[in-house]
């Protein structure tokens, strides 16, 4: 008798811990850029339209934020947005003057080509998504993340493939014939692929086709990197400024996008054709070059200025003075949001990391040409292996590529220390990208 | 056997209890909705449950749909444009990092949010100048103008600093003025009619009492249906007190729609659009409505109240209880099925006790056939079935047994979201 009154109890306790006003199937992680669709497949009432998104943080994005778009009556979808806080995050649905709340899983990947051919997706932490995974084929490749972090783009064997992160790297747009490609820069609904001779604009629309825009002509290119909005880019390359037809500086070319291309003016930066990366400011009105004596800045003030050049030498400590180094630096971005230039100051800067292999060190430097104080060294981080990528997630989590391994830093703290991550790649990471 | 089935009894009722932890982890709010002169009684009552129900670890709130405040148009007209401009240029200043000039216009930009928003005009730049004063005088090290402005920001709006405008530093600075233990300071509160007060739009209670609240800068709402608003901006000052009070003329304003139809919805089989209303209203996942009966008034010495809890668009619990004035703690416990500790006169002595052999003991061998040694005493066990605690067992194992029969085969299709 006193067994079957706990069961009783227990039973009861089992009907109040039940949610019976709302059951949830199908798949609830899900990745930044995602286009997510509820489907009110049983059950009244109905949806209204509006949604909301209470991301981990607390931070809560409305309709606009998310694309929340109503199908039909039973059916409404958003975009996971980016910058958004990966973990547990909730749904607010309104129906019927009520409100269903839809718990998922939001994930942040970190996505590696290894010189395989294999393209994996890494989960950054909390994130609990099973890993994606396809094989590319073995071959140089290059990758870059669409800025809304929808699509991955990745130039390989010849082709440039769109895929879609969320969706196990399947293709998400018709990929395209387009040998030679050495540098890519993603922009909304659209990359930018450098050749060694030229710079093609491709257009592509989600589930449907790829075609190539426009293209310019620009010899020696060597890296290329766009503003947030996808509206400017910059072209590092190779160039030759007294016309006898060799190359004798690393130029910057400013690049207008919009049906088409636009080349605009010419930066050259030094008398050494030497510098292999660039990144542009979120406004698209200048870049940072890595080279091997300097890390350049290059400011494109409004027409007819001359672009304004500033520059901050690589340098090492020895007997506690600073001596120059020949630096080798693989790879550069920015961060996407505003962050301090010095322990002492905040100001509205970019923040940019440089990945450099001979010191294993990340070197984070601000620029903020707006305030006339262009080029600054704020931090370092050394790694225990040479850093070949970097690439920054929200806000100022940065991730870095090096052999095989993933690491994680804090860009907003002084000389970050680097958190190696669990995720270890089958070959070595030679293309890497991090959704935003 | 019986050991085994008790392991795994255990097992079944922790994972429930860390399931049903776990769902219950959202706001609850509680709102006093009793009408004219039974508004004080359920404001009383309501407290009580909220405080109640926050010491059992819940996120218990109370808060009232009071209408919004009519905006003054002559006190708003071109104020809200002007303050936009300052703060616009503020910010602009910031980025340019010309702190004494974004100082100057974000207090220019401050002033005028302030009257807005005491004029009844809704903005978020009252909170955005705030941030940026706070960011400022953390730059220039004035730590105590910083510490002031953050603080004043986090009263109002507890959402942190935009992360793009200010850097990681200022969010970790926000991040110390939340989590620093405050530094309090009080109110005498008073009101002619007795009023409901609101401290940056939450509801403290009614305005009579102390009120020792965490020190800084409050918009102070006195508000009473039938009345005009009375708003005042007031600076609680740390381990002082000082008086605050208001006199609400009649203006005939209307009682909250909300209000009314929550209260015929807590007479209704399910909670309606009212309690859905502020389900979303104050961001909360439950609802509790305190009602109080007709001639519930303050003044009187017992009143009926009573008690609606909504989950989940259904009512999960209801309570009744008289209440008397001064007691409503012990009128909130009634209402919520708990036990009221009540003072237990001792009985008069009686001057000639009876009294009763008691034997020892050291075995049960050594007592009689029905009793058992326990404590070396002998002593007759009382039965399972006289504990009062057996027969509720049995009950509650009855209906729930029914109920998880009876619910599923009965209840309506529910929802299901498919998420693709």
């Amino acid at each position: 008798m006193r067994l079957l009154a706990r069961l009783g109890l227990a039973l009861l306790l089992t009907s109040a811990g039940c949610d019976k006003s709302l059951e949830v199937t199908g798949a609830t992680q899900r990745v930044v850029g995602q286009t997510v669709t509820f489907a009110l497949t049983q059950g009244e009432p109905t949806f209204e339209g509006k949604a909301w998104l209470r991301a981990a943080d607390g931070v809560t994005y409305r309709e606009p934020e998310i694309k929340a778009k109503k199908t039909d009556d039973r059916t409404l979808s958003f975009v996971i947005p980016p910058d958004v806080a990966v973990g547990a995050a909730e749904v607010l649905a309104w129906a019927g003057g009520g409100v269903y709340k839809v718990p998922i899983e939001l994930n942040r990947l970190a996505l590696t080509i290894d010189d395989k051919g294999v393209a994996e997706g890494w989960p950054l932490p909390p994130g609990g998504l099973a890993k994606p995974s396809r094989s590319l084929g073995a071959g140089p490749s290059f990758c870059a993340v669409t800025p809304g972090g929808g699509e991955l783009v990745v130039a390989a064997g010849g082709k440039l493939l769109i895929l879609d992160p969320g969706g196990e790297l399947k293709d998400a747009a018709a990929g395209i014939i387009l040998p030679g490609v050495i540098a890519l820069a993603a922009v909304p609904g659209g990359v930018l692929a450098g050749s060694e001779s030229a710079l093609s604009l491709i257009r592509f629309v989600k589930g449907g086709a790829t075609t190539q825009a426009g293209s310019l002509t620009i010899t020696g290119l060597r890296g290329v990197a766009a503003s947030e909005a996808g509206d400017r880019a910059f072209v590092l390359s190779s160039c030759d400024t007294n016309s006898d037809s060799q190359a004798d500086s690393d130029c910057v070319h400013e690049v207008s996008i919009g049906a088409s291309l636009g080349l605009g003016r010419r930066a050259v930066l030094d008398g050494v054709p030497s510098a292999k990366t660039i990144s542009a400011t979120r406004d698209g009105r200048g870049a940072v070059v890595g080279d091997s004596e300097t890390i350049h800045g290059a400011w494109f003030e409004p027409e007819p200025a001359t672009p304004r050049l500033s520059k901050v030498a690589w340098v090492v400590k020895q007997g506690g003075a600073d001596v120059p180094f020949t630096a080798d630096p693989t790879s550069i971005d920015r961060a996407a949001t505003v962050v301090k230039s010095s322990p002492t100051e905040v100001r509205n800067v970019d923040l940019f990391a440089v990945a450099e292999k001979a010191k294993n060190a990340i070197t984070f430097v601000a620029f903020n040409p707006v305030a006339q104080n262009d080029l600054q060294k704020t931090s370092e981080s050394i790694l225990p292996e040479a850093p070949l990528a970097v690439g920054y997630g929200r806000r100022t989590e940065l991730v870095v590529a090096a052999g095989k391994s993933l690491y994680t830093l804090d860009a907003g703290q002084s000389n970050p220390a680097a958190k190696k991550l669990g995720a270890q790649t089958g070959g070595n990471i030679q293309a890497f990208a991090v959704q935003p | 056997m019986r050991a085994f089935l008790r392991r795994g009894l255990a097992a079944l009722l922790l994972l429930l209890a860390a399931r049903v932890s776990a769902q219950s982890t959202g706001q609850t709010v509680v709102i006093p909705a009793g009408a004219g002169a039974s508004l004080g009684t359920t404001v009383a009552v309501a407290r009580s449950v909220a405080l109640r129900l926050a010491s059992q670890g819940r996120k218990a709130q109370l808060a009232y749909p009071a209408p919004a405040v009519p905006v003054d148009a002559k006190a708003v007209k071109g104020k809200d444009k002007q303050a936009a401009a300052k703060l616009k240029r503020a910010q602009s200043a910031f980025e340019m990092m010309e702190y004494d000039k974004v100082k100057t216009l974000a207090e220019d930009a401050l002033k005028l949010y302030k009257d807005l928003l005491k004029a009844g005009a809704s903005t978020e730049g009252y909170v955005a100048s705030l941030h940026l004063l706070a960011a400022t005088a953390q730059l220039q090290g004035d730590a105590k103008e910083s510490w002031k402005h953050m603080n004043d920001a986090f009263l109002f709006d507890q959402r942190p600093p935009s992360k793009k405008v200010f850097s990681p530093q200022v969010q970790e600075f926000y991040d110390q003025v939340k989590n620093e233990p405050p530094r309090k300071g009080t109110l005498t509160l008073s009101s002619t009619p007795p009023a409901l007060v609101f401290f940056n739009g939450k509801l403290f209670g009614m305005a009579r009492g102390k009120a020792t609240i965490r020190a800084g800068l409050y918009l102070t709402r006195f508000y009473l249906p039938g009345y005009g608003s009375r708003l005042r901006w007031v600076r609680v000052e740390p381990n002082q007190d000082r008086p605050l009070g208001a006199e609400l003329e009649r203006d005939e304003s209307p009682e909250e729609e909300n209000v009314g139809e929550l209260r015929q919805e807590v007479e209704a089989a399910e909670p309606g659009p009212a309690t859905n209303q502020a389900v979303v209203d104050f961001g909360a996942e439950e609802v509790v409505v305190v009602t109080g009966g007709d001639g519930c008034a303050a003044q009187g010495s017992r009143c009926p109240v009573e008690l609606r809890w909504a989950k989940e668009a259904r009512w999960i619990k209801q309570g009744k209880a008289e209440h008397t004035v001064g007691r409503a703690d012990d009128t909130a416990a009634v209402l919520l099925g708990e036990r009221v500790k009540t003072v237990v006169t001792p009985p008069p002595t009686d001057p000639n006790p009876p009294v009763t052999p008691e034997r020892t003991c050291a075995f049960d061998s050594d007592c009689g056939v029905k009793e058992r040694c326990k404590g070396g005493r002998c002593l007759v066990p009382r039965r399972v079935t006289r504990t009062w605690w057996f027969w509720t067992l049995v009950g509650v194992g009855v209906a729930g047994i029914t109920a998880a029969i009876v619910v599923p085969l009965t209840g309506p299709a529910r929802p299901t979201i498919e998420v693709r």
